[in-house]
């Protein structure tokens, strides 16, 4: 979830090249999965599941995109962080209303709160900050909202994997919790263990988030027939 | 799952169970969502039999149905039970028959949904 600053500054060329490697697939994926889920809106063009394609691309996608370009264009992790944070916490709220809310009524409650959620998500550590909180626990703190609403939305795909047997579930089930819990704990080992460097730290991040995508994406596309 | 609880006359619930059919489909689907194809498979009936069956049982709210799409992209119909239990009291001389069913519920919905969106 917290994504540490991008400097690859004395990685070998080697780390240079596997982190750009990365990064192409992860934007090539993103795209992907976009794709995936807007042509699943068509083909049904009912509002929920509209929003539940808004939901897991901006789940997914944009986060890891925006992990991606916003340090590289020279942001702090604590903005990249929050964007990335941020944008993924709406997402989950648009797939939740999806799921529990009525989108058929309109929807306006659900992007609502998706837009208020999300802002204050996005603020809340720069306000901490200017408090006088500690810069990695503001980071920290708004993950861990961010990672356990999307601990919850695999949990409900993995019951629905295993109430109905459907493997697609299961892999959205690993693919969500990949992309929130699965990165977030991944950040705080790597966080612990003092004598990584940056690459690595970032490498690993990247390397759990892009399981993530192509375990969506193969959900989205494997076994469309049951 | 959660349930809801209504009450049906003691004749039209005998009469539903007392069918041979009736009962295996209910059985049936209670384990897994089946197509009309597959029940009158299992049923050993022919097709308007099973059909016959699932139109009263859902006029009785006591199946469930799912559109699914097929390979060649035609919609087809699965079914899956709702009934759970069914209480018989005799008080005051009147049999009172009330029927839980399944409703659905977020996890229902969201395998529901993500299929539509597949």
């Amino acid at each position: 979830m917290t994504a540490p600053e991008l400097s690859v500054e004395g990685g070998s060329l080697t780390a240079v090249a596997v982190g750009i490697l990365l990064a192409l697939a992860t934007i090539a994926l993103s795209a992907w999965i976009v794709h995936v889920a807007y042509r699943g809106y068509r083909e049904s063009s009912e509002r929920s599941i509209l929003f539940l394609a808004v939901g897991i691309a901006l789940t997914a996608t944009v986060p890891t995109v925006a992990r991606i370009v916003v340090p590289t264009v020279g942001a702090s992790a604590l903005l990249s962080t929050a964007v990335a944070v941020a944008v993924q916490f709406s997402g989950l709220v648009w797939i939740l209303s999806a799921v529990y809310g009525r989108p058929e009524d309109g929807g306006y409650r659900a992007v609502g709160a998706a837009a208020v959620g999300s802002l204050g998500v996005f603020l809340s550590p720069f306000v901490a900050v200017d408090a006088g909180v500690d810069q990695s626990v503001a980071m920290t703190a708004i993950s861990v909202v961010t990672a356990a609403l999307g601990g919850f939305v695999a949990v409900q795909a993995y019951r629905g994997y295993r109430r109905y047997d459907r493997r697609p579930m299961l892999l959205l089930a690993v693919g969500v919790g990949l992309l929130t819990v699965g990165s977030f704990l991944t950040l705080t080992a790597v966080d612990l263990l003092v004598s990584t460097s940056d690459a690595v730290a970032l490498g690993s991040v990247w390397g759990v988030e892009l399981l993530g995508l192509v375990s969506i994406l193969r959900s989205l596309t494997t076994d469309r027939s049951p | 799952m959660a349930e809801e609880t209504d009450q049906i006359a003691a004749a039209t619930l005998g009469e539903l169970l007392e069918d041979e059919y009736t009962r295996t489909i209910l059985a049936e689907t209670s384990v897994e969502p089946l197509s009309a194809t597959e029940l009158a498979e299992r049923c050993d009936a022919s097709s308007p039999t099973i059909y016959r069956r699932i139109n009263r049982l859902q006029e009785l709210d006591m199946l469930d149905e799912q559109q699914t799409l097929n390979p060649d992209g035609h919609h087809y119909r699965r079914f899956s039970a709702r009934l759970e239990r069914v209480t018989i009291e005799l008080r005051d001389g009147a049999y009172e028959v009330s029927v839980d069913r399944t409703t659905d519920d977020a996890v229902d919905r969201f395998t529901e949904l993500y299929e539509g969106l597949r």
